[in-house]
């Protein structure tokens, strides 16, 4: 084999388990997070994908029989590779897709916790304006009978004082009678 | 010998089986795509879960398998290509497993469809 036969065939393998570590990895995203990508908007893409899957599966399975049964070896990794290659792209077009329908659903929920928590935050503040009304309201009612009180308190003391300059008055007179007497 | 006659036999097994599905997939199609037949298959998303997680290890195996070959090419004088046929066999194996499984969920779209 010469060099450059091998150098070939090192990077196809290179590619081919490039292309098998992201379709791994792109099928284990899709089991952990089932609910994400089966969503029903989704389901002509699914069956796309179900479709662009069964194509590769029966090239690959096609390309392993046809390294067992024969000698043909480039027809086995060309077929390996087109494999690969066709469930790689759907593979990445239902991540992309998903991940659309993903960020937007996260975006939704974000404003959504966003406007409940804006709206704790002004039923809080709502509650403490209606405290500090009602404090204020029972301190106007406290200074209220404060006044009536002083100015009842204010209302005796001048009648006093009056009944006081009365009395004077009295005596003075009385004094003044006694003397002319 | 034993091994490659299993290996062949997974192989013919996951062609046929796929092909069937790829042409049952195409015929109904509609059928297939119809919010019905959505709902029937999400009605048990742990079978979903399944086929993927078999079609994971699968994937896994395969990874395992084709680094083996590309290191036994890259360096001659480890030969990890037992690996790679063991490999091989095993991810597909696995394969076929998800396709029993995806077959159920499909007899099942299709059946309740009619």
């Amino acid at each position: 084999m010469t060099v450059e036969m091998t150098s070939a065939i090192i990077l196809l393998h290179y590619t081919i388990v490039l292309l098998a570590l992201i379709l791994s990895i792109g099928v284990i995203n899709i089991y952990y997070f089932v609910d994400h990508y089966f969503i029903e908007e989704n389901r002509h893409e699914i069956y796309s994908l179900w479709l662009a899957g069964m194509i590769a599966l029966v090239i690959h399975s096609s390309a392993h029989l046809i390294e067992h049964l024969t000698s043909m070896v480039n027809v086995y990794h060309i077929l390996e590779l087109l494999s690969l290659i066709i469930a790689a792209i759907a593979m990445l077009t239902i991540t992309r897709d998903a991940f659309t329908i993903y960020s937007f659903k996260k975006t939704r929920k974000d404003l959504e916790k966003r406007i409940s928590d804006r709206t704790k935050e002004l039923e809080a503040l709502n509650n403490e304006l209606l405290k500090e009304i009602k404090e204020r309201k029972k301190i106007e009612e406290t200074l209220k009978e404060r006044v009536e009180e002083l100015e009842k308190w204010q209302k005796l003391t001048v009648g006093r004082e009056q009944k006081m300059a009365e009395l004077k008055e009295t005596i003075r007179d009385l004094q003044k009678k006694i003397k002319e007497q | 010998m034993g091994h490659d006659l299993l290996t062949v036999g997974v192989n013919t097994a996951v062609m046929l089986l796929s092909l069937f599905l790829l042409i049952i997939s195409l015929r109904e199609r509609k059928v297939l795509t119809s919010a019905d037949a959505w709902r029937r298959m999400m009605s048990d998303e742990s079978h979903i879960q399944k086929i993927f997680l078999l079609f994971s290890l699968s994937l896994l195996t395969y990874l395992i398998s084709e680094s083996a070959e590309l290191m036994s090419d890259i360096s001659p004088s480890i030969s990890l290509f037992s690996i790679h046929h063991y490999g091989e066999g095993v991810h597909m194996f696995f394969a076929l497993g998800a396709l029993i499984l995806a077959v159920q969920i499909l007899r099942n779209m299709l059946e309740e469809g009619k």
